[in-house]
């Protein structure tokens, strides 16, 4: 019996078991064979055509169950397509209590995108955007305000006014979550802003309601009420049920949804400058078969009136679009497609061979020397191909228990007699199931830390790393021990919030502010990033203050933080913060999709020097 | 000590050590130019020694003479020769009688390697037909149980790519359209066309597809794998 520290998978040469023990695509940023690589380009040059022309388009990908729909999806969506910001994977719109209306799918649009919670950001990087478009005029717009006080330097600093309008625009670039913060402090002006907002839409878009074609339409009352979402709590915009009000328009009718898709739309392009990808998965789930003309009615809407350089790609079986070419509103799409549907063929032996090596490359411990490439016997793919009829699932499940009983065998091939043995077994008895270590394997490591790193603004980064990081005190410590982020007063009139608050077993208060600079930017924490944190430690709020931080300390920094005794600083390596994500599921689909337990917890926070160890 | 000779002097004592001396002609004619002059200084020298020429009828003739090397001249070149020049002015020598030889040998051997081809080409003759009348009786032994196969293959192909312009669903069609084509025309039994598509998708799942699909049991194919409805020929 191995413990979930051992690697058994030695013995072969590997790090791990590389092929998907479940039906859901395991390692999504591999792309191997012709056909596949093929339909991944075709449909990034129908993209590009999309872009050129602003009109949007609607393609479907066919194929067999495990054929690899999902992952092709996957693969756009998170990896083939990185230079566009907005791609959005819905998963199914079957929903056995609603209809497959163009307001489900707005729903569900928002929903795998976040929610409230991404419309919020939204609403930030689109004023974000509008400051940095517009940062020569913000003083005469009124955008930003200069006090008494900072009226009078100016008369006596020629370049005040010019340094603190760059100074605020630059932190905003940094983290669009400042705007919240520069408006409560009075730095900049919320109406002003928002109409700036208005008037550059309306410059820019088509804001017409009566308009039939919506390619380059913004509604400015849907807009304005996204962009209020995150001043929800100031008084003078106050209504917490902002984003329900927003749902419930987009719900009232077809029409309303439609509106709301290509403001959204529109909006997303204005920010990013690229197309937008919606793909929709699993098609074929949807029944009765009223369901499915009210879904690709709405689909028809959207494409002869909807947004544009919007591109549409729906995943469906062969068998699903077969029997849907009867329906009328499913012809009249087709005949809008263009082009036919691609589809994911059965594979050759020559991509069977190609995609196991890539598996096997991936987690293989000594990549240069390539004896992952004689990990399978000669003739075993041969074999598990023509037993899986070409399905690229069935190859690869067979791969997996293959491994998994030539470990088992204490082998260090696959030989051709385990590959008889695994497909004879496969429709038997399963084989052990396997334990997934704490740490992610080489290669899913590096995706975490690219996907992580990719994340544009450092706040937004940090964010994901700081609920990570709450997320194991709280297995540890119980939720009821965790305060979560915390403003604290330091004088009468100011006030500095830390990102965790906890209390540890003895009952002591600590505060945790989590920082992920990139590390690979040389981007250092500088004396100004932790101000606030130093004067919480300075006034000795809590009894024990941690920094947690993926990039290094500047000197200065370094310096203010070697005065204070209450002070403990961890600096992240790589190889952590990829564990860390990867045991809190915190990158989408790079988790370790295994429960954790509260011991294994505690060994990560201890690794973290959260816990300390006289109390472990 | 001997008076040094050049290599023609030399060459002429040599070429002129017979017993019944030579005529300064042939000599001139042996080297390639004339050495008249030379052979009457090495016969002052008393290197060579002149023979009176008899003509034919036995009387010595007073015009011509014969030259023959002198016991003195012997000893002059020999010592040359044995010292230095012995065997390549030997081989020199030899040269035209080891050409002749030669092209006497290749002559010979020329005949013998003609006739070695002559026989192995005849061999060879004999082995390939040997070998494809044994190739035939392999593949018509073999193809005792795939002709069907490959018979059905094709006319497989033939029909597919016949279906496929009506198949709302190219390039799949349905298991059913192509059953139906094929049964009449090879006429077979739907178990017949059914075992062979099957065990042609097993044989190359890539060239032979089978794809899950709607519609009924009967429709549809049964495999291991399961009841398919779809199916997609890949063409060569």
């Amino acid at each position: 019996m191995y413990s979930s520290n051992q690697n058994k998978y030695e013995s072969i040469g590997l790090e791990t078991n590389p092929f998907p023990f479940s039906p859901t695509p395991s390692r999504p940023w591999l792309i191997a064979g012709n056909s596949r690589v093929e339909a991944y380009q075709l449909l990034k040059r129908e993209i590009e055509l999309s872009k050129e022309f602003n009109q949007p388009k609607v393609n479907v990908v066919e194929g067999d169950y495990g054929s690899g729909k999902t992952h092709l999806a996957l693969y756009l969506v998170n990896y083939g397509l990185e230079n566009l910001k907005y791609k959005i994977y819905i998963a199914t719109v079957q929903d056995a209590l609603r209809k497959p209306t163009l307001a489900l799918i707005s729903i569900k649009l928002i929903n795998s995108l976040g929610g409230e919670e991404f419309l919020r950001t939204f609403a930030l990087n689109f004023l974000s955007k509008i400051i940095l478009e517009n940062k020569e005029e913000l003083e005469d717009k009124g955008v930003i305000n200069f006090g008494f006080k900072e009226k009078v330097i100016s008369l006596f600093e020629s370049k005040y006014r010019e340094q603190k309008i760059r100074t605020i625009v630059e932190e905003i670039e940094e983290e669009p979550e400042k705007i919240v913060e520069f408006i409560n402090e009075g730095n900049l002006n919320d109406e002003a802003l928002l109409k700036l907002a208005i008037e550059e839409v309306e410059k820019k878009f088509e804001t017409n309601k009566g308009s039939l074609i919506l390619r380059s339409f913004i509604d400015v009352d849907i807009l304005r009420e996204i962009l209020l979402l995150p001043f929800s709590e100031h008084w003078k915009y106050y209504n917490k049920r902002r984003y329900e009000s927003i749902t419930k328009f987009i719900e009232g009718s077809e029409d309303n949804a439609l509106l709301f898709l290509a403001t959204l739309v529109n909006s997303m392009k204005y920010i990013s400058k690229s197309s937008v990808v919606l793909i929709v998965d699993e098609v074929d789930a949807i029944t009765p078969e009223e369901n499915v003309q009210i879904f690709f009615h709405g689909l028809r809407t959207l494409i002869d009136r909807g947004p544009g350089n919007f591109f549409i790609i729906l995943l469906c079986t062969s068998r699903a679009w077969n029997s849907y070419q009867q329906l009328g509103n499913v012809r009249a799409l087709t005949s809008r497609m263009g082009i036919r549907p691609i589809l994911l063929e059965q594979i050759s032996l020559a991509e069977a061979k190609e995609i196991v090596n890539e598996y096997l490359k991936a987690v293989s411990i000594k990549r240069e020397t390539k004896t992952y490439e004689s990990l399978f016997e000669p003739n075993v793919i041969e074999l598990l191909w023509k037993n899986s009829g070409g399905n690229i699932r069935q190859l690869l499940v067979s791969c997996f228990y293959c491994l998994e009983l030539a470990v088992q065998s204490k082998l260090s091939k696959v030989s051709y007699s385990v590959a008889q043995e695994t497909l004879s077994k496969l429709t038997g008895v399963p084989l052990e199931k396997p334990l997934l270590p704490l740490r992610p394997d080489s290669d899913i490591a590096k995706q975490i830390i690219s996907k992580f790193y990719s994340i544009e603004k450092p706040g937004e980064r940090g964010k994901v790393l700081e609920d990570s990081v709450k997320s194991l005190i709280s297995l540890v410590f119980g939720e009821e021990r965790v305060v979560g982020k915390k403003r604290e007063k330091i004088s009468k009139t100011k006030s500095r919030e830390i990102d965790i608050l906890f209390y540890d077993y003895k009952g002591k208060l600590n505060g945790v502010e989590v920082k992920a600079y990139d590390p690979r930017k040389e981007r250092l924490v500088k004396l100004k990033d932790i101000e606030g944190f130093i004067e919480l430690a300075n006034h000795k709020k809590f009894d024990r203050f941690l920094l947690v931080t993926t990039s290094r300390l500047d000197f200065a920094s370094q310096q203010e933080l070697n005065k204070l005794s209450n002070v403990k600083v961890h600096i992240m390596q790589e190889e952590q913060v990829a564990k860390v994500l990867y045991v809190t599921d915190a990158i989408k689909d790079l988790g370790r999709q295994e429960k954790l337990s509260k011991e294994e917890a505690q060994e990560i926070l201890l690794e973290l020097e959260i816990l300390e160890r006289t109390l472990s | 000590m001997d008076k040094q000779l050049s290599l023609i002097q030399l060459l002429i004592l040599h070429l002129a050590d017979t017993p019944n001396g030579i005529e300064d002609k042939e000599v001139s004619k042996k080297i390639g130019i004339n050495v008249k002059t030379i052979m009457n200084k090495l016969a002052k020298d008393e290197l060579l020694e002149r023979i009176p020429k008899v003509g034919k009828k036995g009387k010595p003739l007073k015009k011509s003479s014969l030259y023959r090397t002198s016991s003195k001249g012997k000893e002059q070149y020999k010592n040359f020769f044995n010292k230095l020049l012995e065997e390549p002015v030997k081989y020199y020598l030899l040269k035209d009688k080891v050409v002749n030889s030669a092209q006497v040998l290749s002559k010979e051997y020329a005949n013998n390697v003609e006739q070695i081809n002559r026989i192995l080409k005849s061999f060879e003759e004999k082995l390939d037909w040997v070998s494809k009348s044994l190739y035939f009786e392999e593949i018509q032994k073999a193809e005792q149980p795939t002709t069907e196969k490959e018979s059905f293959l094709s006319a497989l192909k033939l029909a597919y790519f016949d279906v496929v312009h009506r198949s709302p669903v190219a390039p799949l069609v349905k298991v059913s359209d192509l059953r139906n084509a094929l049964i009449e025309r090879l006429n077979i039994t739907k178990e017949t066309f059914d075992k062979l598509l099957v065990a042609l998708n097993e044989e190359d799942p890539y060239k032979v597809q089978l794809y899950t699909g709607s519609g009924n049991e009967e429709e549809g194919i049964k495999t291991k794998r399961g009841m398919f409805h779809l199916v997609l020929i890949k063409p060569e």
